[in-house]
């Protein structure tokens, strides 16, 4: 008996103590209770509140699905660690939440002193995080530094050669002209970062110093990241409005949706499709729903005999109802596109494209004497959206008489198999800020084995890209963009299938000015009404 | 009885370096890069190769295994994440605390449970309660993990409103995730403790304990549970295999922050250093429980006490 009563109390200490955390740390308080109302969004050009107009306001909290996997910039190329970076840095530019193109950030002033070298002036008086002041010798320190990590290399390719000039001066050459190079100076990985620290080697990850709107405060992993206000940000324009920023980390679609309505969350970025007619209809929350710069496309790999020839490419492109890929794949949040390179840049044109016509893509394939029966391939989709939107050209290209089967592949395989060409099509997606961005990525015979995931080997459209790198001069560039539309438009690649739209739901009492189709947040630009 | 123990110890070593040389070659030979998943859609041919370089993944698969060996077994180094750059003992040293207080705590809720039910359904064989702890037992081994905690997550939401967040930091947040995971271990046990129990009620010395007219309680105080324990704890140790497995899943469904969601996390990523790092603590402790378990199991049967106080 004696033994059973111990064995008893032993069990219980087990639970008790097993269960025993640590006192949860509780978020400053929520704000109180708004009248429901819906936002407008201010036209683009309203000013927003700056920070002595509001005073500091309580914070927000943001669910997300992805838990970023560094917080260090420079160290990933992922797009959660992007939006961490942005909330503790500044590079030396920006990019503008409306125009898409780049503005200055830590720079004051800057001149070109040929194609190929510029001199950057920083603001003066610029704060760290530590109480440190910005000087030339941070941003030649946070160049170095991120060398060491090969992780976002491509955005920092045109940063050859840098020196500081003075205290306040960077010299930048770029070595060949490069018309990326103001982009590239936007991203992540070219944060800056106080030189004394990288000299300690101290470790960004564990917390990240920098010039942003937000001091990072915790990482929870698992959980949630939690950053405070700035208080001495150097640009108060853009100093963040609220007291501090929660990330929360739902993976699960719909318990990020019940966090928004229980007002656990105030913000969403990732909305589950399903979920939006319920969040819309709710009174406390608005969903805004926006282009994205995402180009999604049936990859094709042309290196295979049924795919070299451009005119069989063209007559399976004919062939798809991208309306109904929309619809069925993507729930109606996306639209359908048919030029091989995103419209929503300047300069890129829909010229020698192709629209829906089954029968005029049998018709095409009779023409060149081709079997459609012979032209039978596997589509690699690597989640349930995918699937169904492959099921949509497995139905269309069943039509003119090309069998088709669908195999699901989870993304890590389908980026690899899709990379190394050991694949015959596959969904794939592409972002960029750019159009010669978007290009070079995509259809540059020198990212065949990366990016160029359709092994598109056009060399007049290589030699293109490459003349409109080595324009600077962006109104000269723009005629060279619409070359590029055509040729690759002509050559069809691959199937273009639809943009992306993008979907946040956030409290109506939120105020939220700047949406970027890009999918920058600015959470420092968000306040609450009233 | 100590070589024993040196010797079950001993043991552990070929296990794991068997089972971590398995899942080291299906990592490797499964049809995926690390480096694409890593750098993106975006990614460069240069960036891919510069990448796989820095993190010596361009050299032949067995010396990436040795080197991996020699790294865990000599330095006790787990490596560095692909995925986030960080020390893989450390991100698992964080994590693993998280994993082992909602283990414990629905393993000791299940067995608090299990055991007087079991022993009651024994007891009360073919009747109502009998019946409905067998119904209870059935319900928890059938239902599939992944299953019932979305069903509470979503039918709790509904009824209640209520949804606890910040997992693994406050009580709330233990009781959805705990009846997930506890609920087939109790299941199991309730079906192994009744068995045991009625099998040793079978025995001869059971008769001759009620022949001598004891009262049925004593009888099943001081015999029946007391020899029923060994085959109890063997079928714990069975069932500790499956609990492992619910683990992982319950964490990934609650997105509890433990070494089974980081260890998905790391298979989805392609991030082999954090999955063999996950995957060598689950084995390890996986074995020494077990081990714990034939000590105690040692130390319980006299018989085997005995052979192993003569010498051997």
């Amino acid at each position: 008996m004696k033994r059973k009563g111990l064995l008893a109390l032993a069990l219980a200490s087990i639970m008790i103590l097993a269960a025993c955390t640590q006192p949860p740390t509780q978020p400053p308080a929520q704000p109180p209770e708004q009248p429901q109302q819906q936002i407008v969004q201010p036209p683009a050009d309203a000013t927003p509140p700056t920070v002595e107009e509001t005073g500091l306001q309580p914070g927000i909290i943001v669910v997300t699905r992805d838990e970023p996997p560094v917080v260090a910039p420079g160290r990933h190329n992922a797009v959660a660690g992007g939006y961490m970076n942005s909330m503790t840095h500044n590079a030396l530019f920006r990019i503008h939440s409306e125009t898409l193109q780049p503005v200055e950030d830590l720079v004051a002033s800057w001149v070109a002193i040929s194609d190929t070298v510029f001199e950057f002036t920083l603001h003066e008086g610029v704060e760290f995080h530590n109480g440190e002041i910005l000087t030339a010798h941070d941003v030649i320190a946070s160049f170095e530094y991120v060398r060491n990590y090969p992780d976002a290399r491509a955005s920092r390719e045109s940063i050859v050669y840098f020196e500081a000039i003075d205290d306040l001066t960077v010299r930048i050459d770029t070595v060949e002209p490069n018309a990326l190079f103001f982009l590239d100076l936007t991203h992540s990985s070219n944060h800056i970062m106080p030189a004394s620290l990288i000299a300690q080697g101290h470790d960004f990850n564990d917390l990240p110093v920098g010039t942003g709107p937000f001091v990072f405060e915790e990482w929870r992993t698992g959980d949630s990241l939690h950053f405070t206000n700035f208080e001495n940000h150097f640009n108060r324009d853009r100093a963040a409005r609220v007291e501090y920023a929660t990330w929360r980390i739902i993976p699960e679609g719909s318990s990020r949706t019940i966090a928004l309505e229980t007002g656990e969350g105030h913000f969403s970025i990732y909305v589950a499709l399903p979920d939006v007619a319920r969040l819309e209809a709710h009174p406390d929350i608005t969903v805004a729903t926006f282009p994205g710069v995402g180009h999604n496309k049936l990859l094709m790999n042309n290196d295979l005999p049924q795919f070299s020839d451009p005119q069989v490419r063209r007559a399976m492109g004919m062939a798809i109802d991208k309306e109904a890929v929309a619809i069925v794949g993507f729930e109606g949040f996306a639209f359908p596109v048919w030029a091989q390179v995103p419209m929503v840049f300047p300069g890129a044109t829909d010229e020698g494209t192709y629209s829906f016509d089954p029968e005029g893509a049998a018709a095409l394939l009779a023409e060149l004497g081709v079997d459609p029966g012979t032209l039978g391939f596997s589509i690699i989709a690597s989640n349930e959206e995918r699937r169904r939107a492959g099921e949509v050209f497995q139905a269309n290209l069943a039509e003119i008489g090309i069998p088709v089967t669908i195999e699901m592949n989870d993304l890590a395989t389908t980026l690899s198999r899709t990379t190394d060409g050991d694949y015959e099509t596959g969904f794939g997606g592409f972002n960029s800020a750019s159009f010669l961005g978007y290009a070079r990525g995509v259809l540059h015979i020198n990212n065949i084995d990366g990016s160029n995931r359709s092994r598109i080997r056009n060399q007049e459209l290589s030699d293109l890209i490459d003349q409109a790198l080595a324009t600077i001069d962006s109104q000269a560039r723009l005629p060279i963009y619409e070359q590029i539309s055509r040729v690759a438009n002509e050559h069809t690649g691959h199937i273009p299938t639809h943009m992306t739209m993008n979907v946040r739901a956030f409290n109506a009492n939120l105020n939220v000015p700047e949406l970027s189709s890009a999918g920058g947040l600015n959470i420092n630009m968000m306040s609450w009404n009233n | 009885m100590w070589k024993y123990v040196v010797r079950r110890f001993i043991g552990l070593i070929p296990i794991l370096l068997g089972t971590m040389f398995i899942v080291f070659m299906v990592l490797h030979l499964s049809p995926s890069d690390p480096a694409a998943f890593a750098l993106g859609e975006d990614a460069s041919p240069e960036a891919i190769w510069e990448w796989n370089e820095s993190r010596g993944l361009n050299d032949p698969v067995l010396i990436q295994y040795a080197r991996y060996v020699a790294m865990v077994f000599w330095w006790g180094d787990f490596g560095t994440s692909f995925r986030n750059n960080v020390d893989v003992s450390g991100e698992i040293m964080a994590r693993f605390p998280h994993t082992i207080r909602l283990g414990l705590v629905a393993l000791s809720a299940a067995l608090i449970l299990a055991l007087p039910i079991g022993i009651l359904a024994a007891v009360k064989k073919n009747t109502w309660i009998d019946n409905a702890s067998m119904f209870v037992a059935l319900i928890g081994i059938s239902i599939p993990v992944f299953w019932l905690g979305l069903i509470l997550v979503l039918y709790l939401f509904w009824l209640g409103r209520w949804h606890p967040w910040s997992p693994g930091r406050d009580w709330p947040s233990f009781i959805l995730p705990g009846i997930t995971l506890g609920a087939g271990m109790l299941g199991a046990m309730i079906r192994t403790t009744r068995s045991s129990i009625l099998e040793v009620m079978k025995q001869d010395y059971i008769k001759m304990a009620q022949a001598k007219g004891l009262t049925k309680s004593n009888v099943m105080r001081k015999y029946a549970i007391h020899n029923a324990f060994l085959p109890i704890l063997t079928g714990f140790s069975t069932h500790l295999g499956a609990f492992i497995t619910s683990i992982i899943l319950a964490e990934n469904i609650f997105a509890w922050p433990g070494i089974g969601r980081l260890m998905t996390q790391g298979i989805a990523a392609r991030d082999y250093p954090m999955v063999l790092g996950c995957l060598f603590m689950f084995i390890f402790f996986y074995a020494i429980i077990n081990i714990v378990v034939d000590i105690a199991r040692t130390y319980l049967d006299p018989q085997v006490r005995t052979y192993y106080k003569l010498g051997n």
